[in-house]
């Protein structure tokens, strides 16, 4: 009898990296991350170029690739009959495996979610910038190295209630750029990374923007590595199920 | 207390299984992770398909078929109860003494030589 306890636990354990698998397919978003990215450099150049080096050629080529990398995400994102080309994307990339979609949130998630990402970008801007303001006029002015360690405090537990709201895997991608953050933002702290540069600019960018940037790229290539080997473990669970369960 | 037979085949209960992990899969993705034949998927999905316990919908992406497996309504129910059952039939077994004419284990029949 013990036979069908092992066999329910084989297939909570499929359940489960189904899950994993699902949360983890990160190719589209690995797309959209590479156009967000260079177009977030490209700003912070242009900025660069406008404060420091007062190069206009030099303005004109970034603002005109920042704008087109923008469109390009417009051009993805934007619904043509009844998907966009992100999603076509998608499907194309994991044509092999084959498509799998998602258990869709409830109404009461989905709002929530909505919210979370509608008032998102002003709860984490207008936290970094309060903080900010708070430690200017209590200590002065407010050294780059402590930009990221404090954005954490903000981005963290913002990412932590966008995959719970989602209803994402344990391991997924989001959890993991959550807790890469943390890690950056205590090692920051602790003094084991600094990245100093005399341009006040560069050195905010640098120890800004730059870590984010690191951790999502991190995280997505963690989550595609993870959704491979989830794969695996769905398709071995799956031949074990059936060798075994013909013997029931 | 009799089992659902069309859930108890194990090519069946597998396929239940990964339909229920997810809102909807297509026929590739079912193939390439159960590692069933063609013929024997399709089989056992009409099968399933047959009991209402799984739904079928055909769409075109571009010019290309596709076809997309969901378990209905029906069909979850049907899974929990079947775990249920099983689940109450292991409590019986385990309160009721075991049958005296079962084989003994196989470390109480092999015992070590003495001497």
């Amino acid at each position: 009898m013990s036979f069908y306890n092992v066999q329910q636990a084989r297939m909570q354990r499929l359940m489960a990296w189904m899950q994993r698998y699902i949360d983890n397919r990160t190719l589209p978003a690995l797309v959209l991350y590479a156009l967000l990215a260079i177009s977030m450099s490209m700003n912070v150049l242009m900025f660069l170029s406008i404060f420091s080096a007062h190069f206009i050629p030099y303005l004109i080529l970034t603002t005109t690739v920042s704008l087109l990398c923008w469109l390009a995400i417009v051009w993805l994102c934007w619904p043509k009959r009844s998907e966009n080309l992100l999603m076509r994307f998608g499907r194309f990339c994991y044509r092999k495996d084959g498509e799998l979609r998602p258990k869709p949130l409830s109404k009461r998630r989905e709002i929530w979610l909505s919210l979370l990402i509608g008032i998102g970008p002003f709860i984490l801007g207008g936290g970094l910038y309060l903080t900010a303001h708070w430690y200017h006029r209590s200590f002065g002015e407010i050294p780059p190295l402590l930009i990221q360690p404090i954005s954490a405090l903000f981005v963290v537990p913002y990412c932590i209630a966008l995959a719970r709201i989602k209803n994402q895997a344990d391991i997924s991608w989001i959890n993991i750029f959550a807790l890469l953050y943390t890690a950056y933002g205590i090692l920051t702290l602790a003094g084991g990374v600094s990245l100093s540069c005399t341009d006040r600019w560069l050195s905010l960018f640098l120890n800004g923007s730059l870590p984010l940037l690191t951790c999502i790229l991190l995280s997505l290539l963690i989550g595609h590595a993870i959704n491979r080997v989830a794969l695996r473990r769905i398709r071995r669970l799956s031949n074990t199920m059936l060798t075994e369960g013909g013997e029931m | 207390m009799e089992l659902d037979s069309v859930i108890h085949e194990p090519a069946r209960l597998l396929i239940m299984t990964l339909l229920g992990g997810a809102e909807a899969a297509d026929f590739a993705f079912l193939l390439g992770v159960s590692g069933l034949t063609k013929g024997n998927l399709s089989s056992h999905i009409s099968r399933l398909d047959n009991a209402g316990y799984v739904e079928v919908t055909k769409t075109f992406h571009g010019k290309v078929p596709h076809t997309d497996y969901r378990l209905t309504a029906v069909g979850r129910e049907a899974l929990a109860q079947y775990w249920e059952q099983l689940d109450a039939i292991r409590a019986r077994y385990v309160q009721e003494e075991p049958p005296r004419d079962l084989p003994q284990p196989l470390g109480a029949t092999l015992q070590p030589a003495k001497g």
